[in-house]
């Protein structure tokens, strides 16, 4: 073979002569996307996103079928290029329609894979579904008793009944496991030498350490108060989340390798540059919104009014504010929620909530407001606080004036407008303030280094928000601190996401930052999801909560909601829709779109689907609203396994014009080997999945098919230990050509039939018997028969589908043990 | 296989015989249609039913079943005779070619076309086509499961050898080994009477380097019985226990009702499966062993090709691989076979084995070695018989014609020929589990020609019974031009209509292997 040289990307290499410009760049290192190429096959030069740049070339030529020539110098991500790819990306995502994936997890503020661990849930692997969620998510037990659960509400199942309890499932596998004593615990890398202070331990610090300990990286903890959890211990109330249950989760988190420094406040007991000094090489500062909003009122910090988190944390430090008498909590969301039900049970003999809008404007979690009602706190409506009353210097009651809703202000909610001459008095004894939560930026004016950050305009501490590095390089802020109050699992996200970054400050790499990925939906908005998605589902109602009785939960502090069991966690998963795209995971339009940075928003999407979905086959399933025409699917089958089985038919023609493509379809020559489904390089080819399929991300083992004599190397590809999916590889003899045994036929293995215990015969019956039981008969009846008739009266038959080392042992207990060569297989069969 | 896979899609003229590739060897098979398609490959198909591949043929030669003999000889006749032989080949590499040819006299096309049914022309226009360029041969079980299925495969290595198809890429004999491993249980010495890589169990050397290896003495040197000849001793009582590993011997072998009968007679019978079989039903213990998907080892695949098992997931349940409880066996016997992994095991292999000596885990971590392989230097033998054969000069062998030994008669008029199809896997205790595959061959389907289901008043769909001198099963019926008039075919995947009930024991008296592919039946419609 003749090498030639060319250059590419300024790198030169040298070639064997006669190869594509492609194959050439790939043998380099050098990646060059795209859609229809495989090598197995003959370049179709459909897709038109390969195509490159050569210097003297009036146009981009496609790197697939374009051989090399000698002294070629190439740019592979030119702008003009870059800017071809650009186009056609858009075209072909213009008649997309689908979920990459699906809307509880876009909703999610850390992304956790919710489908992926319903569908271990669905199929019983609760400990899978627990690995999954600690992905993104390390303290499940308190977040699965915690969360608001965006996610259900954006739920597509409530177009067709309710929601999926997906928080209830989290918290049972996290129990599942809590309850059996497993702990998800990832491998810990050895130390990195890297050390990394976490400044608040909270969700979102406790999250920073979980996952910079899996970078190998040494962290310490520093907080402020006595105990960690920041919010989640000192703003839940025990009956929501149990404090013992918290601890536990902390501990198996500090039990990777965490150091705690108790006590400790920022800029009090010691500063950023004392950490520097220390060794510390970049921080995280996520202390959180502990200031409670004021009123901004005359007198409201007289003794008889306090703020909720106040209120709380007190009761969580075991001080509670004793109050007998009558309570007054003011504000709609889940602090005062919280507020009121701890009043109740801390033995107050009434309780009122004063929120200034009606029940609809509640910030409060609906499921929140219905419990705190159902224990007899009496809720006002439509009322606004005027004046605080005091006597003896002492809060004695509150003036308020009543409201009617006007339309929508700012915050898209209807807008409060006194209604003149309607104050009126309500005596209380004590009055918590619930209206919102600040930062205390003390800290900011005590240490040096934070003197000098950059602040927004509302005075909070400025950061990039994909990264969360802040104008002090070495220093990522996150949480409630950078971002206002937001949930326990959006600090989570931010901890991770600071980690990532810290770690590639770190590591001095590029950041690359915790990213969705490109997304498309069927409807960012339930409402806008076409009805055609759901026709056919059959209802199904949500599983409900058992709840403890009102009369248990008097004045003590007792968990309220009860954990689902096994069997509903179980029905409740397989009422997940698995709106999400199955080849969110592998789609290479996906991932090109995302690193072409193609704007979904900008993208003319039919938003409707247009092709009916196709599921006869009885292993592949096609979405033709996915597919972009590449035509991977039919040269695999009329080229390499010659089987002409699959087709395009033309599109109906009252279509717009982006939709004109031709609709794949499998027709009955097809022998199911699967080649389309592999080679397909987005979602329109599935390969079908008993059950909830996922997707999951699988783990490839290469090994040898069990089936024929041609010993396809196959890559049995598994999530947990289950196998669900197997692949060709490309080495001889099939590379990469399956038949639909080793392709599909892959059930018997993990079939419920499998023998998974040794059975004896005994009065005439197989029965289960122990290993040791069933060895022992075997070797004493051999030895028996082997005394009384000789080694000419023993038969062993070996196997065909046994490997090379166990025919070899067969041999050898046959020849050297038994001392026969009465030994065959059915190689005749 | 002399050859290898690969070299498949670039052989110029390929003749397909005995197999259904595209079913039974279905990659093996898009090789072919694509050296067709692609590379301009001329196919000559030598197969009683109207195959996929007979789409693609040049030539189809449609023999009557059981007449290969026949039609093998046919051609060499008239390769002969229009000297088109490679003449320098045979005198350089081969001996027995003039006794040879002086058998071939008497198979003329006239003789041969009468015997096998074929057309005169067809013979010649193969002949030619064979005779032509490089050539290779593929076979399976059409071939060999016959009562003179030695002499087929003999008859074919003739006519390879007569126009120089042996030791080139491309150009061979080959066998297509129908079982993930039965190459490799073969090449281990899993045969009554060879050890590993066919060392006879009659050499006192090979038994001293195994009885060094192993620490043994005596290990015995004659050689033991085949399957069916130790099916035999059970039901007679001189076989008292069976050891049955990973085998469904009740539903692959011929005459199931005789099988059972002989397992039933056995003092202690173990079968070690991953499934409860029909097999196992029938043991004493059964213990659970691990599939391929939970174990290390290494499979050889039919071109020779040894290539790495590897385990994906835990043993199910508490099974184990099958070494492993081999091991624990023989070591409750007081012989303690231990080994602390498979690469152990196979280590001792390679010192016993020369043909795999050479190979070791770390060379096919990536991609596998085809043996012989005598070496850590050697690079693996693609095509076996370059230059030389292993035997020094290639064997030329008289092979008389023989036909069936159970033909149709007034009473069984029909004749049954068994296979495989492409939705399932010998006697289906894998691929039956796979719901997609149970939907797309659900049953056992038996085909019959549109004459005889005329004749016979059977519809596709009818409810058939199908019965031989030996048993009797129902099956449903497919009237279709892929059979020949006077052949009935089935699938032998389906245990509750096991077509071993009906096959014939008659074996070969060399290979021992049943003639499964020929015996004589009636239908009848049911209801």
């Amino acid at each position: 073979m003749t090498k030639i040289n060319l250059t590419i990307n300024r790198q030169k290499i040298s070639v064997e002569e006669g190869m594509t410009i492609l194959e050439a760049a790939t043998g380099a290192g050098i990646s060059i996307p795209t859609l229809c190429h495989h090598p197995l096959l003959k370049p179709s030069e459909v897709c038109g996103i390969c195509t490159v740049e050569i210097e003297g070339e009036e146009f981009l030529i496609n790197s697939c079928a374009t051989p090399v020539r000698a002294g070629m110098n190439i740019q592979t991500e030119s702008s003009k290029v870059v800017e071809s790819r650009q186009g056609v990306l858009k075209y072909l995502l213009q008649r997309q329609y689908g979920d990459c994936i699906a809307p509880c997890s876009m909703t999610c503020p850390a992304g956790l894979d919710i489908q992926g661990y319903i569908a271990h849930i669905s199929k019983g692997e609760y400990i899978g579904a627990l690995k999954l969620i600690k992905e993104k998510n390390p303290l499940p037990l308190s977040v699965g008793r915690v969360c608001p659960h965006p996610c259900e509400d954006a739920c597509r199942r409530n177009c067709v009944d309710e929601p999926l309890a997906i928080n209830p499932m989290k918290r049972f596998v996290a129990d599942y496991a809590q309850l059996r004593g497993i702990v998800v615990k990832p491998p810990v890398p050895p130390d990195s030498g890297h050390n990394i202070a976490v400044i608040g331990g909270g969700p979102g610090g406790l999250a920073c350490a979980y996952y910079l300990r899996l970078y190998g990286h040494s962290v310490a903890i520093f907080e402020a108060l006595p105990k960690l959890g920041g919010l989640l211990r000192y703003a839940i109330p025990e009956y929501r989340l149990p404090k013992a249950i918290l601890d536990e989760e902390i501990q198996e988190l500090l039990d990777m390798g965490v150091d705690v420094r108790l006590n400790q406040r920022l800029g009090k007991d010691f500063t950023l540059a004392g950490l520097r000094e220390k060794g510390y090489e970049a921080s995280f500062l996520a202390i959180g919104s502990w200031k409670g909003t004021r009123l901004g009122l005359p007198g409201e910090d007289q003794p008889g009014i306090i703020s909720a988190l106040d209120y709380l944390s007190k009761n969580a430090l075991g001080h509670p504010v004793q109050c007998k008498g009558k309570v007054l909590v003011i504000g709609g969301g889940n602090a005062a929620m919280d507020a009121a039900r701890t009043a109740l049970r801390l033995g107050s003999e009434k309780v009122t909530l004063l929120y200034r809008r009606s029940r609809a404007e509640m910030p409060a979690h609906h499921e929140e407001v219905s419990a705190t009602e159902h224990e007899g706190v009496q809720f006002e409506f439509l009322v606004s606080p005027t004046q605080v009353m005091s006597k003896d210097g002492r809060f004695e009651a509150l003036e308020f004036i009543r409201n009617i809703l006007k339309e929508a202000d700012g915050s898209g909610r209807a807008r409060p407008v006194p209604i003149p001459g309607s104050e009126t008095r309500m005596e209380a004894e004590l009055m918590i303030i619930a209206i919102g939560q600040s930062t205390d930026l003390t800290p900011f004016g005590l240490d040096p280094d934070l003197k000098s950050l950059n602040m927004t305009q509302w005075g909070m501490p400025m950061a990039d928000l994909d990264t969360l590095q802040s104008s002090i390089p070495d220093l990522f802020v996150g949480g409630d601190l950078l971002r206002g109050p937001q949930t326990v699992i959006q600090a989570i996200a931010d901890g991770r996401r600071a980690a990532v970054s810290i770690h590639q400050y770190l590591s001095k790499e590029a950041f690359v930052p915790v990213t969705r990925g490109f997304n498309i939906s069927r409807g960012k908005k339930l409402k806008d999801v076409d009805a055609i998605n759901f026709e056919g589902i059959v209802k199904a109602s949500r599983v409900s909560l058992a709840h403890l009785p009102l009369p248990e939960r008097e004045l003590n502090f007792l968990e309220v909601e009860a954990t689902i069991s096994q069997d509903e966690a179980l029905t409740e998963s397989i009422r997940c829709l698995s709106c999400g795209c199955m080849d969110a995971f592998e789609c290479r339009l996906r991932e090109f779109a995302k690193a072409y940075n193609i704007d979904v928003s900008a993208l003319d999407m039919p938003g409707k689907r247009i092709f009916p979905l196709e599921d006869k086959h009885p292993f592949i399933s096609i979405d033709p609203n996915k597919c972009i025409a590449c035509e991977q699917c039919v040269l695999s089958c009329s080229t390499h396994q010659i089987q002409n089985a699959f087709e395009f038919k033309a599109t109906p023609t009252h279509l717009p014009d982006y939709a004109i493509l031709p609709v794949p379809a499998i027709n009955d020559r097809c022998v199911s080997c699967g080649l389309c489904v592999g080679f397909c390089p987005t979602g329109a080819l599935n390969q079908k999945s008993p059950g909830l399929p996922g997707p999951f991300k699988l783990e490839q083992v290469k090994t040898t098919c069990g089936y024929c004599g041609v010993g396809c190397q196959i890559y049995l590809e598994k999530a947990e230990d289950r196998i669900l999916r197997v692949n060709g590889a490309t080495f001889p003899p099939n590379f990469g050509h399956l038949c639909v045994k080793g392709r599909f036929g892959f059930d018997f293995i993990q079939h419920p039939d499998r023998l998974k215990q040794p059975l004896v015969r005994k009065n005439g019956q197989l029965t289960e018997a122990s290993w040791d039981e069933a060895l022992d008969v075997v070797a004493t009846r051999f030895k028996e028969l082997l005394g009384q008739h000789g080694s000419d009266a023993m038969a062993v038959l070996t196997s065909a589908r046994a490997t090379n080392e166990e025919n070899y042992l067969m041999g050898k207990f046959a020849r050297a043990v038994l001392k026969t060569n009465n030994i065959d297989h059915c190689a005749r069969l | 296989m002399t050859n290898s896979i690969e070299e498949i899609e670039h052989t110029k003229i390929i003749l397909v015989t005995g197999s259904n590739t595209t079913e039974n060897h279905p990659i093996i098979g898009a090789a072919i249609k694509r050296a067709v398609k692609h590379h301009g490959a001329k196919l000559i198909v030598a197969d009683p039913r109207e195959i996929e591949l007979t789409e693609f043929a040049t030539c189809w030669l449609r023999q009557k079943s059981g007449t290969d003999i026949a039609w093998i000889n046919g051609l060499m006749h008239i390769i002969i005779a229009e000297k088109r032989y490679d003449k320098d080949y045979v005198a350089k590499r081969t001996e027995g070619f003039e006794e040879v040819k002086k058998s071939l006299e008497t198979f003329t096309p006239d003789f041969v076309s009468k015997i096998t049914g074929i057309p005169k022309e067809d013979l010649y226009v193969a002949a030619r086509l064979y005779a032509s360029e490089r050539a290779g041969i593929f076979y399976t079980m059409g071939i060999t499961q016959h009562s003179h299925g030695t002499d087929n495969v003999k008859a074919l290595a003739n006519l390879s050898m007569l126009c120089g198809n042996l030791g080139y890429p491309g150009a061979g004999v080959n066998p297509l080994r129908g079982q993930n491993n039965v190459q490799g249980a073969c090449d281990m010495g899993g045969l009554p009477n060879v050890f590993t890589a066919y060392q006879p169990v009659t050499s006192p050397e090979a038994r001293a380097v195994l009885e060094k290896e192993w620490g043994v003495t005596g290990i015995p040197d004659k050689p033991g019985l085949t399957l069916m000849e130790m099916t035999k001793g059970m039901a007679e009582k001189t076989i008292r226990a069976a050891y049955i590993m990973g085998e469904n011997p009740v539903v692959s072998d011929p005459d199931s009702e005789h099988i059972i009968h002989a397992l039933k007679e056995v003092d202690f019978l173990l079968v070690q499966d991953i499934f409860l079989t029909e097999t196992a039903r029938l043991a004493d213990v059964v213990l659970p062993g691990a599939s391929f998907a939970e174990k290390d080892g290494t499979f050889s695949n039919t071109e020779r090709r040894i290539q790495r098992v590897r385990k994906a997931i835990d043993p199910v349940g508490r099974s184990k691989p099958d070494w492993q409880i081999i091991s624990e066996i023989s070591t409750r016997m007081g012989v303690p076979l231990q080994y602390p992994h498979a690469e152990a095991i196979f280590e001792e292999i390679r010192r016993v084995t020369p043909s795999y000596a050479g190979i070791t885990y770390e060379r096919i971590e990536e991609e596998g070695l085809q043996w012989p392989c005598v070496s850590e230097d050697h690079p693996g033998t693609p095509y076996l018989h370059k230059n030389r054969f292993t035997r020094g000069l290639g064997k030329f062998h008289v092979v008389p014609y023989a036909g069936p030994k159970e033909n149709p008669d007034a009473e069984f008029p029909l004749i049954l020929t068994t296979g495989r199809i492409l939705y399932h896997y010998h006697t289906g205790t894998m691929t039956r589990k796979s719901p997609g595959l149970t939907q797309l061959a659900p049953e056992c389907i038996m085909e019959i020609s549109v004459q005889d289901a005329k004749i016979f008043n059977i519809l596709t769909g009818d409810r058939v019974g199908l019965r031989s001198r030996r048993g009797e099963i129902e099956v449903r019926a497919e009237v279709t031009k892929r059979i020949p008039v006077g052949t009935v075919f089935i699938p032998f995947h389906f245990a509750e209509a096991a077509a071993n009930r009906l096959t014939n024991t008659a074996m070969d008296p060399v290979a021992k292997i049943p003639e499964l592919k020929v015996c004589s039946v009636r239908v009848e419609k049911i209801g």
